[in-house]
């Protein structure tokens, strides 16, 4: 009998019948749950001519093997999906939607169709009920997942989306847990959501998944607490504890990255954040660092709600990089978008976006919106109109890569993304493999799938024998790391960990003590590690199927500025053409940066290369 | 010797808000001597900067360096 097996509920919204999947041992050791498992069910259903809104593109919602097991920070859940930025489509959020999923006897869930009016899931160990959302339609998701958890059970949790995801904004995220979001925000899925008519998914389980022994997971939470003085800032200031020290080693993106200094650091920081507005520590299912920081605010259209404060990625998309160093006005927009359903990442570098293209003239006309660097109020009414798709915000709802195209080609300069991704929050001028991840995430330009810069700066990844701080302005050996970190944290997004465990300095011991409590199975370090490489390369042959190919793998002028500051950009381009060339080589890919036939059958991906031939 | 101590980020509260603040070492200090002296672990450490560049825990002070310690960058 298998050790462990998936239950996977089916669901199709436009005949509204539903059946279970079952995935048994072997498909979970090759590709573990999450969003590998999840990539391996797209890549069997791959069809190049389905595009991300059709109603037969598969949503995917997947527990990783340890949502929901209580072992450290074992909450995290994927969607995936096909993107509507025409690639690899992947968001993960902690929090505790995945884990109630889990509880309902249901380790994911396959959506496809369209339902004919707008509905919800109602998600219990009974199966999946389709149910009216009309009343929600056009609701924010604070409203909405208050409705819906009278509706169904206090306790339940819910996924839903806001205006932006039903006005099909590439930029709408899934939000969990209402005021206390916790967010899929990357890649568009809350838009995938809004073409199928699904307005959230709301669960409830009573079941607690079955271990193979539990004393070894219970050692698990002994043995790691050690770790936690590793991540204290975090758990003191949430990631906002980054601000101050990114802007001291210019990693900060500042006024659309185009300076690396600025005063208004410490006003928008976490000890600031804390001191000022914090309410609460909160942690995500099984979480011991609890890096959320709740927040309150007393004036303006969300005065008196109590939610998720921006963490560090929010407070430099809405802050730093639109040079608004009020605080209080940050935290109103981070509850703005979370509403709205959008991705506050991508909506900071869309705003940038905007402000440069109408403080330069190429953007002649704002609906007369004054949209000047650090006008928090312009920036409201833009990111409103964003989410609702309406009047000048409609230039912008799909990202930069699209609204460039519309305000003429020298704008293209500065529209941060990378396969239509828009950037993350990080100067890359420091750690400069950031811009490799960020070239070559299966994603567009994502930090989370490889976090190679961490390395660079000096977290430890010893079972692949990076021991200390790297020099971060040289390219040498960064594809190599690159990879590997890519590979790893591939691994994590399976596992349903979160990957601040790596910041913790978790082992490829203890992980695999882990995965021997919940499974039975002995796995090695170069068994994780494989398993990633096989992830990250069947992510990428889903890419190269829908023609993303190296000349996707780039960056706009902008950041190849900043790679060398002050220098022509051909040093730039070079040091990032160097970086790329490595890491193709070191992947065993070729020079279009398309996996080789003998690369793919040694990670056992017969058909994804046949796949790649038959193209 | 005089070198000139500047934390940020989350080590701030260092010297109970005293940021900057300077110390006597003797001749040949390396950084790695003064992180110590300041009862701070590795881990704690995140960049290292001598007068504006960066350097590492390895690093000779100079008199009336300025060293800037930073909290590591994790997180984003």
């Amino acid at each position: 009998m298998d050790k462990i097996a998936y239950r996977i509920l089916e669901i199709d919204l436009s005949t509204r019948k539903t059946r279970v999947v079952e995935f048994s041992e072997q498909p979970l050791r090759k590709y573990f749950g999450g969003s590998g498992l999840a990539a391996s069910i797209l890549m069997d259903r791959f069809d190049s001519s389905v595009d991300a809104f059709h109603p037969d593109s598969p949503l995917i919602f997947m527990t990783g093997l340890f949502t929901g097991i209580p072992v450290p920070c074992g909450c995290r859940i994927s969607v995936c999906a096909k993107s509507p930025l025409g690639h690899w489509g992947e968001a993960n959020a902690g929090g505790h939607f995945g884990p109630e999923l889990k509880f309902t006897g249901f380790d994911g869930l396959i959506i496809t169709g369209r339902a004919k009016e707008p509905v919800y899931l109602w998600v219990t160990s009974a199966g999946a009920e389709i149910r009216t959302a009309a009343s929600l339609w056009g609701k924010g998701t604070f409203e909405a997942t208050a409705k819906l958890l009278e509706e169904t059970d206090p306790k339940a949790r819910v996924a839903a989306i806001g205006p932006a995801g039903e006005n099909l904004s590439f930029m709408a995220g899934v939000i969990t847990g209402g005021t206390e979001a916790r967010v899929m925000a990357r890649t568009g899925p809350g838009s995938v959501m809004g073409a199928k008519n699904l307005k959230a998914v709301v669960v409830r389980g009573d079941k607690r998944p079955e271990v193979a022994d539990s004393k070894i997971l219970q050692e698990a939470f002994r043995d790691f607490s050690p770790n936690l003085k590793f991540v204290e800032s975090l758990s003191k200031f949430g990631t906002a504890a980054l601000i101050e020290s990114k802007e001291a080693v210019g990693a900060l993106p500042i006024k659309n990255y185009l300076l690396s200094k600025w005063e208004g650091a410490k006003k928008i920081s976490g000890p600031t954040m804390v001191a000022e507005y914090l309410t609460n520590h909160y942690g995500c299912f099984s979480c011991p660092i609890r890096c959320g920081k709740d927040v309150k605010i007393t004036e303006g259209p969300y005065a008196g709600v109590v939610g998720h404060g921006p963490e560090y990625e929010t407070l430099a998309g809405l802050g730093s990089l639109l040079l608004n160093d009020d605080l209080k006005s940050i935290i109103t927009l981070n509850y703005l978008c979370n509403d709205l359903g959008l991705d506050t990442m991508s909506t900071g570098i869309a705003v940038g976006f905007a402000i440069e293209s109408f403080t330069r003239s190429f953007l002649k006309e704002a609906d007369g919106l004054d949209l000047q660097w650090g006008n928090a109020k312009a920036i409201f009414s833009l990111i409103e109109k964003i989410g609702r798709r309406q009047g000048v915000g409609a230039v912008f709802a799909d990202g930069v890569e699209k609204a460039a195209k519309a305000l003429g080609r020298e704008t293209e300069h500065f529209a941060l993304h990378s396969k239509g991704l828009e950037v993350s929050l990080s100067n890359p001028t420091p750690t400069v493999s950031l811009a490799l991840s960020w070239a070559t995430s299966n994603r567009g330009a994502c930090h989370l799938e490889g976090f190679s810069h961490q390395v660079e700066g000096g977290v430890p990844f010893p079972e692949m024998g990076y021991l200390k701080a790297m020099d971060g302005t040289s390219g040498e050996s960064k594809g190599q790391m690159t990879a590997l970190m890519q590979n790893y944290m591939a691994v994590f997004n399976a596992l349903g960990l979160c990957k601040f465990l790596f910041f913790a300095r978790v082992s490829h011991a203890a992980l695999s003590q882990w995965i021997k409590g919940l499974t039975g199975w002995e796995v090695t370090s170069a068994d994780l590690m494989e398993v990633g490489d096989r992830l990250y390369n069947l992510k990428r042959v889903y890419n190269v199927l829908m023609g993303a190919l190296s000349e996707k793998d780039t960056l706009p002028p902008r950041i190849l500025e900043v790679l060398r500051p002050g220098k022509p950009i051909s040093e730039g381009e070079k040091l990032f053409k160097d970086m790329r060339r490595e890491y193709y080589q070191f992947r065993g890919w070729d020079e279009k940066g398309i996996p080789k036939r003998e690369k793919l059958l040694a990670l056992g991906l017969e058909e994804a290369a046949n796949k790649i031939e038959k193209r | 010797m005089i070198v000139h101590i500047k934390t940020v980020g989350t080590l701030k509260s260092l010297e109970e808000g005293v940021n900057p603040f300077s110390l006597e070492v003797l001749e040949g200090t390396t950084v790695s001597k003064i992180i110590n002296r300041l009862n701070l672990k590795d881990w704690e450490i995140g960049f290292i900067q001598i007068n504006g560049t960066r350097a590492t825990k390895e690093s000779i002070i100079q008199d009336q360096d300025e060293l800037t310690l930073i909290a590591p960058l994790v997180g984003g």
